[in-house]
């Protein structure tokens, strides 16, 4: 395992473990499904330590097995706001629901999905009514390894060349049509593309390589090509 | 409707959005919706060189729109259900060859048109063709002294009386042929311009377009421009003694939700893109302006003078696009500048998606001017 999957396994378990004090449940019951979140406070802030559920169909139980897994870690607005689509981002395409012509969100997902996000909401309802913590702008971020942060931006750059390599062949492109010119703050990724590149393909392809290096990283990494300055000659008198 | 559009609501601080409850039903049951409004310059050149100018921050590769490509354009967006087509984006669309033509072919297909510009070259001949065909236009001015009008627009100090005397033909020309084009002036302020608030609403008031707004500057997300968002607050006594230099015939507006939101998003999805798009003036798509430099890449999806529009709408790459702007893929708290074109709107259909607000009764309400322009 490479460290920078190994870093994020760590972060993961981190999340798994975490240290909370005055846990509390809430529930929510609808048509036959019950659902209780434990939140409890971690560094002085609430967060998501357990979710758990009792009934419901196969379909449903499924989704609610992913989703604990996502939601264990972040702070109850998040889970009330964006746990059903975190739900269906998180579904493999294969047991997904049927997918839309044009923009997936939970209401157009299908009864499981609306359901459960109905019960993620009445939940963080009953965690308000217990005094939690009033709803504000949500400013959550999936957070990076702290020990990937830690690492110089030669190190970082090491471990996402080889997942560079790695995707270029597996999509059968050839080694040297792109390559890492910048690590911004450890996540933003800036790539550059040999000459003779269609522009035309160029965006699917830093598309799918974001989305190589955050399944293959656990990170959200973000990737972004070199920055065009501007031509406008009047305006730079 | 009359050439005066004061009977009607103006609304220069907020979204029209929820005017368009069946786009947004069809956007929430997953179907592909044409954008309401298009915001899109016809060339990324500009003859100004302003001090604020986001549009430094957004180069791409230049392909040249010609009549041919914004004819073809106009045709697709009319075609697909597209409201309203602004040429207010990231270059002085009026130096373009095709601005008249395109303006006019525009309002022939049916298609609300509009303007923002720098005013300077827009004589009274041209005048004359475009205004009847507008819905609005809008004057970028941001200072009502001609020294420092030279300094915040980058331009020598006797332009200013050129675009001040375009303004004035503007006026005449509608008000003698009683065309509905709404006028406006548009200040973007930065804290640093102070000086000029009072003076342009002075201004604004002695040339009665319709309205003056004063609107905070955006910036990208990692401040390049160096708006200092802290720094409006100081200035709140002076824009409400702006405001009150309003008379029965010019409205000075600031859009205080969006200067009090001093540079901050409530919202991490971005929804709004599909609703409300735009287009370089090198012809590339992409769902913000902020994303238009070559640096976002990976969110263009196509350029105008290569592909028919309806094209590149119905193409997969599009909604790929869309539907990463609208999941936890992306956070437009982190990943996008400050207060984009897109912001009201966002923020409508997050607090609906939330359930915090629900699509408002609207039947039998007068619904507001510049409808195609949410």
């Amino acid at each position: 395992m490479s460290s920078v999957a190994a870093l994020a396994d760590e972060a993961n378990e981190a999340d798994d473990t975490l240290a909370v004090t005055d846990p509390r449940s809430y529930h929510a019951q609808v048509d036959g499904l019950e659902l209780t979140l434990t939140i409890g406070i971690d560094k002085g802030r609430p967060l998501v330590a357990a979710v758990s559920f009792v009934g419901g169909t196969p379909s449903q139980q499924a989704i609610l097995e992913r989703l604990r897994k996502i939601l264990v870690g972040m702070p109850p607005q998040e889970v009330a706001e964006h746990g059903a689509i975190h739900a269906l981002t998180a579904a493999p395409p294969e047991v997904g629901p049927a997918p839309v012509a044009g923009i997936r969100n939970p209401r157009n997902a299908g009864a499981d999905y609306l359901l459960i996000e109905r019960l993620l909401r009445i939940a963080y309802r009953a965690y308000l009514d217990d005094g939690g913590v009033p709803p504000g702008h949500n400013f959550w971020n999936p957070r990076l390894a702290p020990q990937w942060l830690r690492m110089r931006k030669e190190q970082q750059a090491e471990e996402l060349k080889l997942r560079l390599a790695e995707f270029l062949a597996a999509s059968g492109f050839d080694a040297e049509m792109m390559w890492i010119s910048d690590i911004e703050r450890g996540f933003r990724i800036v790539m550059s593309f040999r000459e003779g590149v269609e522009v035309e393909k160029k965006p699917k392809i830093l598309l799918n390589l974001e989305r190589y290096f955050r399944d293959t990283t656990g990170m959200r990494l973000e990737v972004y090509l070199e920055e065009m300055t501007d031509q406008n000659k009047i305006r730079r008198i | 409707m009359t050439g005066m559009t004061d009977h009607v609501e103006l609304i220069l601080d907020g979204t029209k959005i929820a005017w368009h409850q069946e786009r947004i039903k069809k956007w929430e049951r997953g179907e592909r919706i044409a954008p309401i409004t298009i915001d899109m310059a016809l060339t990324r050149a500009c003859n100004f060189a302003c001090h604020y100018c986001y549009a430094m921050l957004q180069e791409n590769d230049r392909k040249a729109i010609t009549q041919d490509v914004i004819f073809k354009f106009l045709e697709d967006a009319a075609e697909i259900g597209v409201k309203g087509i602004s040429f207010v984006s990231d270059g002085e669309s009026t130096i373009s060859p095709a601005f008249v033509e395109a303006i006019k072919y525009g309002h022939q297909l049916g298609l609300s048109m509009a303007v923002g510009t720098n005013g300077f070259v827009l004589n009274e001949r041209k005048l004359e063709e475009i205004l009847p065909a507008l819905t609005y236009i809008r004057i970028n001015i941001s200072a009502g002294e001609r020294a420092r009008y030279a300094e915040i627009m980058g331009v020598k100090e006797h332009w200013y009386d050129r675009v001040c005397a375009n303004i004035r033909d503007m006026v005449r020309i509608k008000r003698s042929r009683n065309l509905d084009v709404t006028i406006g002036l548009q200040m973007v302020l930065m804290p640093e311009y102070e000086d000029q608030i009072i003076p342009l609403a002075q201004l604004g008031r002695e040339l009665e377009p319709d309205y003056l707004v004063i609107k905070h500057c955006s910036d990208n997300e990692d401040g390049d421009l160096g708006v200092d968002y802290r720094g409006y607050k100081p200035l709140y006594d002076k824009l409400h003694a702006a405001e009150a230099l309003s008379t029965e015939n010019y409205k000075v507006q600031v859009k205080w939700s969006k200067i009090e939101a001093e540079g901050k998003r409530s919202y991490q999805r971005c929804y709004g893109a599909p609703f409300m798009l735009q287009i370089s003036g090198s012809g590339l798509v992409a769902p913000c302006g902020m994303l238009f430099n070559e640096r976002y890449k990976k969110f263009h999806v196509g350029n105008i003078c290569d592909t028919r529009f309806r094209d590149i709408w119905a193409s997969d790459a599009y909604w790929e696009v869309m539907n990463y702007l609208a999941g936890p893929e992306f956070n437009a708290q982190t990943m996008c500048g400050s207060l984009c074109l897109q912001h009201k709107v966002n923020e409508f259909l997050d607090g609906y998606m939330k359930e915090n607000l629900a699509l408002p009764d609207l039947s039998g309400k007068q619904p507001p001017s510049h409808l195609s322009f949410i």
